[in-house]
């Protein structure tokens, strides 16, 4: 049953578009860092050649992150821990589940990049995607089990260490 | 509970979590593997593979605005933003699935600022048939288990198979016909089942450690070079490769070759058969073939492994802890302890006020 809802979900995005044209149009507009909420070049302005394997075409280029560019990444991620860490568990799981979706309806186009960029085969690569899914579901799921003990003790005890 | 006093602890998440992404499997890592420190109230950053970031930045592209600002991040680079990514005093955590001389990298990084670590490193992996074993599903096993698909190009692939004397032969025969029915092609092509290397470096490496298999006085029995397809002629495509009559010492049964470049060993006396197994610093799978249950047991007891199947092998189930022994990795993945690496405990005593303080005793 949750196959058949999975199938059609991917038929509306994807129909049952294939090969290199299809890989081709799913390449990603954006080549920059991503923090912040939002795209950033590389401080240095440096950039990366990507290839695929299979052909040796140019898939464009991706920025070339150095100290400067994780310093600020670094940065942007402290500044949303307070917020982060303060949403109520069963609101993060519900925030991963539908990350979860979005890569299980677009499994067809994940792989498909994956498949002219780092070279293993388009098929197997969507059950990549629906691993990644199923990962995402899976800790989604695991939210409240992120617990402590109680420890039976009361106001006295044998050895007292003040360290 | 004991009056007076309630102690109990909690778990919190450690912060900023650096994710260092492997080549073989991008998206999969990419989206699957910041489920656990998210969950757990973290933030990570992603440093996806240089050679293959595309599906990771494509990703972010689809998930954008879902997740509050700061908390999933991307840093895409060569070899310098990935050091500085481990060496940054702000990141609290470092994760790291790849290599194993980057993963001692990683940890001495890690080291400098006192952080743990969760590695998931390389695996020179066994998979053991006994005699009893029915060679075609042992044959089945062994190209499974090398993830032909991916160029067997995993840290999990069974890349040394030691298969009894007296299967030996048929087990061949089998395997033979399996890896000659297995043609590298186009990756984009649906029907694909083998994909190309991913990059040159590697598919030079792959054909080195071939060469040296020629060298040890390993016989070849199929494959053994790149794929004489024209199609595939600007592409980094080899064959499905095995080499049987493999012995112990030669360094295609030693060294990780992360390639499509499987190592048969023949074996009669169990016990050096298990010696050979554990004598490498690897130990991340082990996939043993037996009906005999005493067998099966003792076997899975005694090889060096994080991770065994038995008459099974490749598959990861969710719920179970991946990871390795020894030298492939430190920390479980795929389970409720993933997430627990993710946090750190603190404990907190609340000494509670007494009915009777400050009343003089009758």
């Amino acid at each position: 049953m949750t196959q058949l809802i999975i199938q059609d979900a991917r038929q509306e995005q994807d129909g049952n578009r294939s090969g290199a044209d299809f890989c081709r149009s799913a390449l990603p507009a954006n080549r920059g860092l991503y923090y912040d909420g939002g795209w950033h070049d590389a401080k240095s302005g440096h950039r990366i050649a990507v290839e695929s394997p299979a052909t040796g075409e140019s898939l464009g280029e991706i920025a070339d992150g150095d100290a400067a560019d994780i310093g600020a990444a670094v940065a942007s991620a402290k500044r949303g821990f307070g917020l982060w860490r303060d949403v109520h568990p069963l609101e993060r799981a519900a925030m991963l589940r539908k990350v979860a979706q979005i890569v299980r309806q677009n499994a067809r186009e994940l792989a498909a990049i994956d498949a002219i960029d780092c070279g293993n085969p388009f098929t197997a690569m969507i059950n990549d995607a629906d691993i990644a899914s199923s990962q995402l579901d899976f800790f989604a799921g695991l939210v409240t089990e992120m617990k402590g003990h109680s420890v039976p003790h009361g106001t006295r005890c044998n050895q007292l260490f003040d360290t | 509970m004991g009056p007076g006093a309630i102690n109990f602890s909690i778990r919190e998440p450690l912060g900023v979590i650096a994710k260092i992404i492997p080549f073989n499997h991008p998206i999969m890592f990419s989206a699957g593997k910041i489920a656990a420190p998210l969950a757990a109230g973290n933030l990570v950053i992603v440093k996806p593979p240089e050679q293959a970031p595309l599906s990771t930045l494509r990703f972010a592209e689809l998930i954008d605005g879902l997740l509050p600002a700061g908390v999933f991040n991307i840093v895409t680079g060569a070899r310098e933003a990935g050091e500085a990514l481990a060496a940054h005093r702000d990141v609290a955590m470092l994760s790291f699935i790849g290599s194993v001389p980057t993963g001692r990298a990683v940890m001495r990084a890690a080291a400098d600022g006192i952080r743990p670590v969760l590695l998931e490193l390389g695996g020179k992996n066994a998979l053991i048939a006994f005699a009893d074993a029915d060679p075609s599903a042992v044959a089945g096993a062994m190209i499974a288990g090398m993830n032909f698909a991916w160029c067997g190009q995993s840290c999990g692939s069974t890349s040394r198979a030691f298969i009894h004397a007296a299967i030996y032969d048929t087990v061949l025969e089998h395997l033979h016909r399996g890896c000659a029915a297995i043609r590298p092609g186009l990756p984009t092509e649906p029907e694909t089942k083998m994909g190309a290397i991913v990059s040159r470096s590697q598919f030079e490496r792959i054909l080195a450690m071939i060469r040296t298999g020629h060298e040890d006085g390993a016989r070849l029995l199929i494959g053994g070079g790149r794929s004489a397809d024209p199609v595939l002629a600007n592409g980094f495509f080899i064959d499905p490769t095995v080499f049987v009559d493999v012995t112990p010492e030669m360094r295609i049964a030693r060294e990780e070759i992360f390639g499509p470049v499987l190592s048969v060993l023949r074996w009669d006396d169990e016990a050096a058969m298990v010696r050979a197994v554990n004598a490498l610093d690897y130990g991340l799978t082990c996939s043993i073939w037996t009906n005999d249950l005493a067998a099966a047991h003792r076997t899975a007891s005694a090889v060096e492994a994080g991770y065994v199947w038995v008459n099974e092998v490749g598959r990861h189930f969710p719920g179970t802890p991946f990871g390795g022994y020894k030298q492939s990795g430190i920390g479980r993945e795929e389970c409720l302890e993933e997430l627990i690496s993710y946090t750190q405990e603190k404990n907190i005593y609340i000494r509670l006020p007494q009915p009777n303080a400050g009343k003089v005793a009758a």
